[in-house]
């Protein structure tokens, strides 16, 4: 039927000349990064500013309450979610937000950053670095393994995992979806299969910060698993449309993207739409910014990492890897003190941001305290260059 | 040069006409199609580190492109084309009469919307499914939909001997 408009098409594709664009491209992408690095060395510059006056940090304040938004919005099908109070804490943007959006006037991707001057660790021994760090291959059915700075030295804790993982606070738990069974392991156990009817496409599991819940996709809604009695909750209300849920550090905010790749922020009983990214409009979205897949979020869901996209792309289109830390008050892309090219970023339950940068042949790992306190920056073992970051945990 | 750069450079030269030859259908011009096709080399170019896999890149390139037709989108649309402006002479065998058609069919081409067009060499030209070309536009599979039927009739409309082209008895 559209046999011969195929034909046509070819056809007239035929009439384009061959050309040689390498020269052309190659002169374009130096000219795109001379601009961006223009910018973000002005962007780099007011970061020191704020580093040095003390403004880039967070509010301490933790609650161990969960999502009040998950309470209000939450319908309960097997068994009722335990009453649980209203969250008596409110989101608040972290100060460094809005300095940083004022100072930075434009958002690039991958935008090159220069390290401050007065930036300099407390250490730069990699054992120093707390917590577990882990990564996965790239393409399907990657290994994830586990870096464990304090001595526990490079591990595989899952070969070949069937499904986007979720990784516990502690680290010490993977979850995973197979055949539709969502199934945890302990370290080195036995996988345990704790629901069915489980799918991952639009939500890899997502641990709540205690550990005791899991925020899953099922029956292509989101719902809130109970590790412990097996219970599932689906999200209900604006959130069953929501998907890449994250929790905030303390519980109290569920960050999450939209299927038109902008993003929301559910806590205290509302539900607050992050400005700027996936939104359309050349002139509020000037780079055409768009967020898919939240990977982490602050301790307080000020601040949240994701791959930064394009406006038009989808989840599937983008990496799983976060590259960009993004106000979630002002939808800034918040300005990170590091050298070289950001290719990872995330947050640990506790709040600290753990920064992953790469300049030539040297891979670095640079860990904020939530005040915005450079603690540790070492180099990254080579072994793990080709590993794409998956998560960073106690 | 390096490596990775000289791996750059192979999947330049490798690709670049493929992904001319899209361009020319989106862009109707030699000079606008290269000009579309070298700011995805460039970004992708920048995004080299990030692929990993040389094997995305093109996937990658053909985004880029795509979407910065997305950006075109929003302006004015090109001067309209009428029925009956462009010559339809029932193309033969004769090579001047696929010259013609083939000037008829760039014609028609260029006076439907971006976002038409781009359906139009998505589905037709590469292949793709309405599943894979909604994806890769950012858009719903019934927008593909609904932007391919427009489309398709506009071609009929505008140019009455490419109904044979799209499967339409001429009346």
């Amino acid at each position: 039927m559209t046999d011969r408009l195929r034909e046509a098409l070819r056809d007239l594709a035929d009439s384009v000349e061959p050309a040689d664009l390498y020269d052309r491209a190659v002169h374009r992408s130096r000219r795109i990064a001379r601009r961006e690095a223009t910018i973000g060395t002005g962007v780099a510059l007011a970061a020191i500013v704020l580093l040095a006056s003390g403004l880039w940090r967070l509010p301490e304040g933790k609650t161990k309450e969960p999502p009040y938004a998950l309470r209000s919005a939450a319908t309960a099908t097997t068994a009722p979610a335990s009453p649980r109070p209203p969250a008596t804490t409110h989101r608040v943007p972290a100060p460094t937000h809005r300095a940083s959006a004022s100072a930075a006037a434009k958002r690039h991707k991958n935008q090159p950053q220069v390290a401050p001057t007065t930036a300099s660790p407390r250490s730069r021994s990699l054992a120093d670095l707390p917590g577990h760090i882990f990564y996965q291959q790239a393409g399907a059915d990657p290994d994830v393994v586990r870096l464990s700075p304090g001595g526990g030295g490079v591990e595989t804790v899952l070969p070949k995992a069937p499904s986007p993982v979720g990784i516990s606070p502690d680290g010490h738990i993977i979850a995973y979806a197979e055949g539709g069974a969502l199934l945890v392991e302990h370290a080195g156990g036995p996988p345990e299969q704790l629901a069915t009817g489980v799918s991952t496409d639009d939500q890899p599991p997502a641990w709540s910060p205690d550990g005791d819940r899991l925020l899953v996709e099922s029956g292509s809604a989101p719902a809130v698993l109970e590790v412990g009695s097996g219970t599932l909750t689906p999200l209900a209300g604006p959130l069953a449309d929501g998907q890449h849920f994250r929790w905030s550090g303390d519980g109290s905010a569920l960050v999450y993207a939209t299927s038109f790749c902008s993003l929301k922020v559910a806590a205290g009983g509302s539900d607050t739409s992050v400005p700027v990214l996936g939104d359309r409009q050349p002139a509020d979205n000037p780079d055409g910014l768009a967020a898919c897949k939240p990977t982490s979020v602050d301790a307080t869901g000020g601040r949240v990492t994701v791959p930064l996209q394009s406006t038009g792309e989808t989840g599937a289109d983008g990496p799983d890897t976060a590259d960009a830390v993004v106000d979630t008050a002002t939808g800034q892309v918040v300005a990170l003190p590091v050298t070289g090219s950001v290719v990872g970023t995330s947050f640990d339950p506790a709040g600290r941001l753990l920064v992953r940068s790469r300049h030539g042949d040297v891979t670095t790992l640079s860990l904020f305290a939530p005040d915005g306190k450079l603690l540790v920056q070492a180099t990254e073992p080579a072994r793990l260059r080709g590993l794409d970051l998956l998560a960073y945990t106690r | 040069m390096d490596a990775r750069e000289a791996d750059y450079a192979n999947f330049v030269r490798a690709r670049t006409h493929a992904l001319l030859r899209s361009a020319y259908l989106l862009t109707g011009d030699q000079h606008l199609a290269e000009d579309l096709v070298q700011e995805a080399l460039a970004r992708t170019h920048r995004a080299w580190l990030r692929l990993e896999r040389p094997e995305y890149a093109e996937a990658y390139a053909r985004k880029v492109m795509y979407h910065a037709q997305v950006s075109l989108w929003r302006r004015p649309k090109v001067a309209e084309v009428l029925p009956g402006e462009i010559e339809s002479e029932p193309a033969g065998d004769d090579p001047a009469d696929a010259t013609v058609e083939r000037l008829a069919l760039r014609r028609a081409l260029l006076a439907l919307t971006a976002k038409q067009r781009a359906v139009i060499v998505l589905r037709y030209f590469e292949d793709h499914t309405e599943a894979e070309a909604a994806q890769l536009l950012g858009i719903s599979v019934s927008t593909v939909k609904t932007q391919t039927a427009r489309a398709l009739d506009r071609l009929r409309a505008l140019v009455p001997d490419l109904r044979a082209l799209t499967g339409e008895q001429q009346k």
